[in-house]
């Protein structure tokens, strides 16, 4: 992940012994551990097992990343029926509650070190008995656990783009759309699980390039309407006048890019021009966009010092699990 | 106990503050007395000149405070019912309604796959739709009937391929005045005199200015006579921003409020009180492909901002949602109609028409009908917000299951989990064995399965014989006339 996007990264691991290998990588990448601390470039991620239980691991990694000031999601994923009740409210109890339990844990270890509360709110579909990904609660509940957040002042880990679709299809975008506007309007820090598919069981490269489209017009309503002299224009509608034409208006020329989103995926030609280009679909446009990232877009130049580095991290790392468990050895 | 408790029974969601409200009051003001809108009507003009209006030509400039006297005439509350009187449309605020949209020329012949004109049995398909499907609460024509003796009686023909296939309130589009008035003679039939029409009007008639600024005489025509007879009217304006409206969504609110704000002052003139909607498709024209977008997000943000000045001026709102820019039911068309929908759901938009448009309301899609009515239900339970009372707190049952524990099996669980969880009726939640071993389908395939199966299952209450035959006769005197 380090070596391969510039973007911060949000991680997980087993148990202490490998999150001290990612927190090295991280310091390495970093370039030493008063920058890793100055600017941390990960996020660790972990979770208690609903309901109401910590195993050992999740809380001795939660300990690791308080003594060392690293910023640490702790995150519920409550299950209404299933690991939780199956009111809304109850839910969010149960997540809170499991919440509080790491946060004071982690404030114990070392006060004032980071902590984002978070939760995987959603309910258990009584036909399928699946952890839906694409329910409309998750949305709600989502919303309602940020509002929760900000009253206690935590950041917050929010969930969204998600889907129980098996496949890149129209149920994948509704889900994906319902959540991820649900989310940016609720104020949500971190929104995650943008781009599973079927329930979490499928990380879909097609999901992510078809929300980021999403996001984009999410984006566009949450930033709401300017309403200053220049954006009501009244000089504009007098000079064009009833029955007049704002096309060629200068007021339009220089305000349509700030004002209006514009698409990457979406199809707005004529019926005659999307015949003579093919008659894609949203779907078509998507895979062909994921094939042009692919192709094209290359991450960040790590150098050759700095992978000689972490290479050696994971050598040391891969040695010491396999001294632990022989099976493991070849 | 606790005491002072204020409690949110749905999500919150609003675009405008008052001030900002205010401000694009203010401006519209501004446009309707100082630069004035132009009608094309001499009744409409001679009823200006008989006011405290300043007639200069075709162009009408209104003081503000007839503007501000006439938006007082009018109700906040409409109610309107189909055949079936139990099915109706309570308008007040903050009280959602969906619905399609109208006229739209094509749609996609469902055995060929091909794109073709509209007919009336196409029509008449999509009231039937309609009428099954439980998330829509009054039918428009999804698209226009051309396969009519003449193009100026078409609107007589679909109102009877409207009326005799759903007994949902109805939302109708006239050719003018005439027609206008053949139509009201076709449901005055229906609902058996005039007097009953005025007390449970049947129809709410579509009007539509065009901007920037102008009032045509069709439009006026059909608001004057709708006036007269109290007939349920939507004034509505559709810019698209940058082509007939500023580029600015602030402009483009403004000048769409001076819009309605001349129609509410003529129409209160011909006669105060009148049930009248304001409203409108407010969008953007794409810069790329000079279309009118029905799928921008814009289109959401603008109609929500709409429906904030509708609550405040205390009219009912008439918005948009469930259409999309696609040219079939693809992801692109998911994610509009979603958007959309969900915004216009949330702002509390009295009417949201145009569910089930693609290409930009050029196609009327059946298939998009069914998809649309799943997305609202979704919409819908979010909007039902989160109960926070002891027993849905559930603390003594947390204590119950204890740590390491499970719900399942729970009293409580088996109490709530029905009337708390939304059941998808198309949604697939299935794992992927399940999914794969029943043919791998996606929503798009259970979505025309389920529409194939309304058309052949759903029948909407008959209409009586010797209503028909009355509603014919003045189809067949327009079509005799108008030839």
């Amino acid at each position: 992940m380090i070596t391969h996007t510039a973007k911060p990264i949000v991680a997980w691991s087993y148990n202490r012994a490998t999150c001290k290998d990612i927190h090295q990588i991280g310091i390495v990448m970093a370039g030493g551990e008063k920058e890793f601390k100055k600017r941390p470039n990960y996020i660790f991620y972990c979770e208690p097992l609903s309901p109401l239980t910590s195993s050992y691991e999740a809380m001795d990694k939660l300990l690791y990343c308080a003594e060392n000031n690293i910023p640490l999601i702790f995150t519920p994923c409550c299950i209404g029926g299933g690991t939780a009740p199956a009111t809304f409210a109850g839910i969010l109890v149960n997540a809170i509650a499991e919440s509080l339990h790491g946060f004071v844990v982690s404030q114990l270890k070392n006060k004032g070190t980071p902590f984002i509360m978070g939760g995987v709110v959603s309910i258990m579909d009584m036909r399928h008995m699946t952890f839906s990904y694409g329910a409309p609660e998750l949305s709600l509940l989502s919303a309602a656990l940020t509002d929760i957040a900000k009253y206690l002042g935590l950041p917050v880990w929010s969930t969204a783009g998600c889907t129980d679709a098996k496949t890149l299809e129209p149920q994948a975008a509704v889900e994906a759309t319902l959540s991820i506007q649900s989310a940016f309007m609720s104020g949500a820090n971190l929104v995650h699980d943008v781009g599973y598919v079927e329930s979490a069981m499928t990380g879909s490269l097609f999901q992510l390039v078809m929300a980021d489209e999403i996001i984009g017009m999410c984006r566009r309503i949450c930033q709401g309407i300017d309403v200053n002299k220049n954006s009501i224009a009244l000089d504009t509608i007098i000079n064009v006048g009833p029955g007049g034409n704002f096309l060629s208006e200068d007021h339009t020329l220089t305000n349509f890019r700030k004002e209006h989103w514009q698409p990457g995926l979406m199809d707005r030609f004529n019926y005659e021009a999307w015949v003579s280009h093919g008659k894609k679909t949203m779907s078509d446009r998507i895979k062909q966009r994921t094939r042009e990232i692919l192709d094209t877009h290359r991450g960040p130049q790590v150098s050759e010092a700095l992978q000689k580095k972490v290479n050696s991290i994971l050598e040391d790392a891969e040695k010491r699990e396999r001294e632990k468990d022989p099976l493991n050895s070849k | 106990m606790r005491v002072n408790i204020t409690e949110q029974r749905s999500p919150m969601f609003r675009v405008l503050s008052e001030d900002q409200i205010e401000i694009i009051y203010e401006a519209a003001l501004d446009i309707v007395s100082k630069t004035g809108e132009k009608v094309f009507h001499e009744g409409a003009l001679h009823l200006f000149q008989q006011s405290d209006a300043i007639v200069d030509g075709n162009r009408v400039r209104i003081p503000v405070s007839m503007v501000e006297r006439a938006i007082k005439d009018y109700p906040s509350n409409i109610t309107v019912s189909g055949r079936d009187e139990k099915r109706a449309l309570h308008l007040q605020k903050n009280r959602v309604h969906f619905g399609t949209g109208s006229d739209c020329p094509f749609i996609t012949d469902r055995k060929t796959g091909k794109r073709r004109r509209y007919t009336y049995n196409d029509v008449a398909e999509a009231a039937r739709i309609v009428d099954y499907l439980p998330n829509f609460d009054f039918f428009m024509s999804h698209g226009l009937v051309s396969d009519v003796p003449n193009p100026n009686t078409y609107d007589r023909h679909q109102f009877l391929a409207m009326v005799s296939n759903t007994a949902k309130p109805l939302i109708l589009t006239s050719v003018d005045g005439a027609g206008l008035r053949d139509l009201y003679e076709m449901a005055c039939i229906i609902r058996g005199s005039e007097e009953e029409f005025r007390i449970n009007p049947l129809f709410i008639i579509y009007i539509e200015p065009s901007s920037p600024l102008n009032h045509t005489k069709e439009a006026v025509e059909k608001l004057l006579f709708s006036a007269e007879k109290s007939i349920p009217a939507i004034y509505t304006p559709c810019p698209s921003a940058g082509a007939t409206a500023p580029v600015t969504l602030a402009g483009m609110l403004a000048q769409t409020l001076a819009e309605t704000l001349f129609g509410i002052v003529l129409s209160n003139l011909k006669k105060p009180g009148m049930p009248l909607i304001m409203g409108g498709v407010q969008t953007i024209m794409d810069m790329m492909t000079t279309t009118f977008s029905y799928g921008a997000p814009e289109l959401s943000l603008a109609s929500a901002a709409s429906t904030d000045i509708s609550k405040w001026l205390g009219f009912p709102m008439f918005s948009t949602g469930g259409c999309s820019d696609s040219k079939t039911v693809d992801e692109q068309a998911a994610i509009e109609a979603t958007l959309s929908l969900y915004t216009a759901m949330l702002s509390g938009a009295t009417i949201v028409h145009d569910v089930g448009y693609l290409e930009s309301g050029l196609n009327g899609s059946l298939p998009m009908l069914v998809l649309c009515d799943e997305i609202i239900d979704m919409v819908k339970h979010i909007c039902k917000g989160i109960n926070v009372t002891d027993d849905e707190l559930a603390i003594d049952v947390i204590d119950r299951v204890g740590p390491g524990g499970h719900f399942l099996s729970d009293d409580h669980t088996l109490k709530y989990y029905k009337e708390r969880f939304w059941f998808p009726k198309l949604i697939d939640r299935s794992n992927i064995e399940t999914w794969i071993g029943e043919g791998k389908k996606t929503l798009k395939h259970r979505v025309e399965a389920k529409m194939y199966d309304i058309l052949k299952t759903h029948s909407p209450i008959p209409i009586d014989e010797n209503v028909l035959k009355g509603l014919r006769n003045i189809i067949e005197k327009a079509d005799q006339t108008k030839s």
